[in-house]
């Protein structure tokens, strides 16, 4: 745990002084609602499709958020230090799935605005408690396969590529409970955050969203945890 | 004949016998269906080669596990050819899939039908298999990733399944129901044999394919020793084992 | 309602053939491909296995002629070979 720690305040140093990853991914972001204005020629998105422009640009912005993740261990010989100490490797991949989950949310801080802004979904700020939470569920997803993804990639030669065509068809399920549930967040106006969760009857419909977006976070953590360790070997 | 592959003849007869059979039965035996007519023969391959393929996948991270467990190069190929083997039932499954949804329903494509889709997304997953391998040189590190990547994707296969069937179930009402469920005795008869047929097809081919890459790692080998290294041409970047 | 029709009458018989044919020619085309491509590839590398190994014999044949009244440090080099050949096979398989 304090090995995790102490990778996860390295990056987060380094991100902080370099400002490499994040605004990228910001800037990348609002430039896809922006495409997005001009592809759809919608002034307002609403529903479904407000769900589906916004869970892209996130998307989007995740792979280039994986795509940096292990650029510092490859390029200055991070893994070997980390492989020569005799600590638990599980630390490094708790550290990088820690990481890209807080530059996710970091973006959203901006995105999440922005696209209220640029988009302006009708009943928007209502549907704001349940969104956060659907957002940190989905970013867990992202982050964890990410990582996963990121750590296979990097050790190929085409990393820039393998990355984003492996990462993609994996991330589709939590894609999907994403832009369906949050589809009907904003489809029905004003939910608080207490609502959407199953816990209180289930009766929102975005609330099986939630539990199958949790469900397949769970999965896929197990699952990153038990293969993690076989990428780090030398 | 390798280490690794036995009984190539007998299952490739065996093979043979049950597929004609599987095929004179779905044409001679099996009854035409009575709402989708001679259509529904085509029921009779696509299912079993997407059901193979689906369990070909599966095998193949079963596989890559047993690689990361013992470290058995042999396990790494087995895992190799299982997915390379599903990949290619995959494409025909799909292909016939989809002339079957032109036939019965009009469209080339059906994205309110579950399996469709989902074996779409894995048919995706699988295709950046031989890439990752072809872009990591190191032999070892090569078969290392690639397990992870097969247990993956291995594990990814069902659960990809229960989710798209769940988005589908919410979006639209379900209005297809032909994956088997009540057939009558002839048909269902039929189908099982089609289906042992291409899982013996399956199982015959990727014996075949492990035949092949041992046979070309021993000439390899061989000529190497009888030549010398330096008179034999470098391996080249593969994706394949060995 | 039964699944099994008992008339002759179908709609499109004649339409649903191309479907059906072009299906399983699609698919048996797909396997015959890559069949043909497999065969083609290991029957090459068998003749060149064939080749190899008769290759390998004779140059053997040859040393054990030319040192057949000395103790030839080519044959024993020969066996010597030939072992770690096999163990280099043998521990391939297993590693």
């Amino acid at each position: 745990m304090r090995v995790a720690w102490a990778i996860l305040r390295k990056d987060l140093t380094v991100e902080l002084r370099t400002l490499e990853t994040v605004p990228a991914m910001a800037i990348f972001t609002v430039a896809t609602f922006v495409i997005f204005h001009f592809g759809l020629q919608r002034d307002s998105l609403s529903g479904q499709l407000a769900a589906g422009v916004f869970a892209v640009s996130l998307l989007f912005a995740a792979v280039l958020g994986t795509n940096r993740l292990f650029v510092a261990e490859r390029e200055q010989g991070g893994f070997d230090g980390f492989l020569l100490a005799p600590v638990d490797r599980t630390a490094m991949f708790l550290a990088k799935s820690a990481a890209l989950f807080l530059y996710l949310t970091v973006l959203e801080i901006i995105a999440v605005p922005a696209f209220g802004l640029f988009a302006a979904p009708p009943g928007y700020g209502g549907a704001l408690g349940g969104l956060i939470v659907f957002l940190l569920l989905v970013n867990l997803a992202f982050a964890i396969l990410g990582t996963l993804v990121s750590a296979i990639a990097v050790h190929t030669r085409a990393r820039d590529l393998i990355g984003p065509i492996i990462g993609l068809p994996l991330q589709i399920p939590a894609l999907i409970s994403f832009a369906i549930g949050t589809g009907k967040l904003l489809a029905v106006h004003t939910v608080g955050p207490g609502e959407v969760l199953p816990v209180h009857g289930a009766h929102h419909p975005a609330g099986e969203w939630l539990l199958v977006l949790a469900l397949y976070d769970v999965f896929t953590a197990l699952l990153a945890y038990a293969v993690f360790d076989f990428l780090l070997e030398e | 004949m390798s280490p690794h592959v036995k009984h190539l003849r007998p299952l490739t007869i065996a093979t043979l016998i049950t597929f004609v059979a599987g095929l004179s039965l779905t044409f001679f035996y099996a009854p035409i269906e009575l709402n989708e007519g001679f259509v529904q023969k085509i029921f009779y391959i696509h299912v079993p080669l997407a059901i193979v393929s689906l369990c070909g996948y599966v095998l193949g991270g079963i596989f890559g596990l047993m690689y990361l467990r013992t470290g058995k190069r042999v396990w790494d190929m087995r895992s190799y050819c299982a997915i390379h083997m599903a990949l290619i039932f995959s494409i025909g499954g799909i292909v016939a899939g989809s002339i079957w949804a032109k036939a019965a329903w009009g469209h080339w494509w059906v994205w309110s039908e579950p399996t469709l889709v989902s074996y779409l997304i894995v048919i995706l997953l699988f295709c950046t298999y031989q890439p990752l391998r072809f872009s990591i040189e190191d032999p070892e590190r090569q078969a290392t990733y690639a397990a992870v990547f097969a247990v993956v994707g291995g594990a990814f296969v069902p659960l990809n399944f229960i989710v798209v069937r769940l988005s589908v179930q919410y979006l639209h009402p379900r209005v297809f129901n032909l994956e088997g469920g009540n057939l009558p005795g002839s048909m269902a008869l039929t189908f099982y044999v089609m289906l042992l047929a291409v899982a013996l097809l399956f199982a015959t081919l990727m014996k075949y394919e492990m035949l092949a890459k041992e046979t070309r790692g021993q000439t390899r080998r061989l000529r190497r020793r009888l030549l010398g290294d330096e008179n034999v041409a470098p391996i080249g970047r593969s994706a394949a084992p060995l | 309602m039964s699944l099994i029709a008992t008339g002759t009458d179908f709609l499109n018989f004649h339409s649903s053939v191309k479907f059906v044919a072009g299906a399983y020619i699609f698919v048996l085309a797909v396997i015959f491909t890559y069949v043909a491509i497999m065969a083609v590839r290991l029957g090459r590398n068998q003749r060149e296995l064939a080749e190899l190994r008769r290759l390998v014999d004779e140059r053997e044949a040859e040393q054990a002629i030319t040192g057949a009244g000395q103790a030839t440090p080519g044959a024993e080099q020969v066996v010597a070979a030939r072992e770690a050949d096999a163990e280099a096979v043998r521990s391939e398989h297993q590693l």
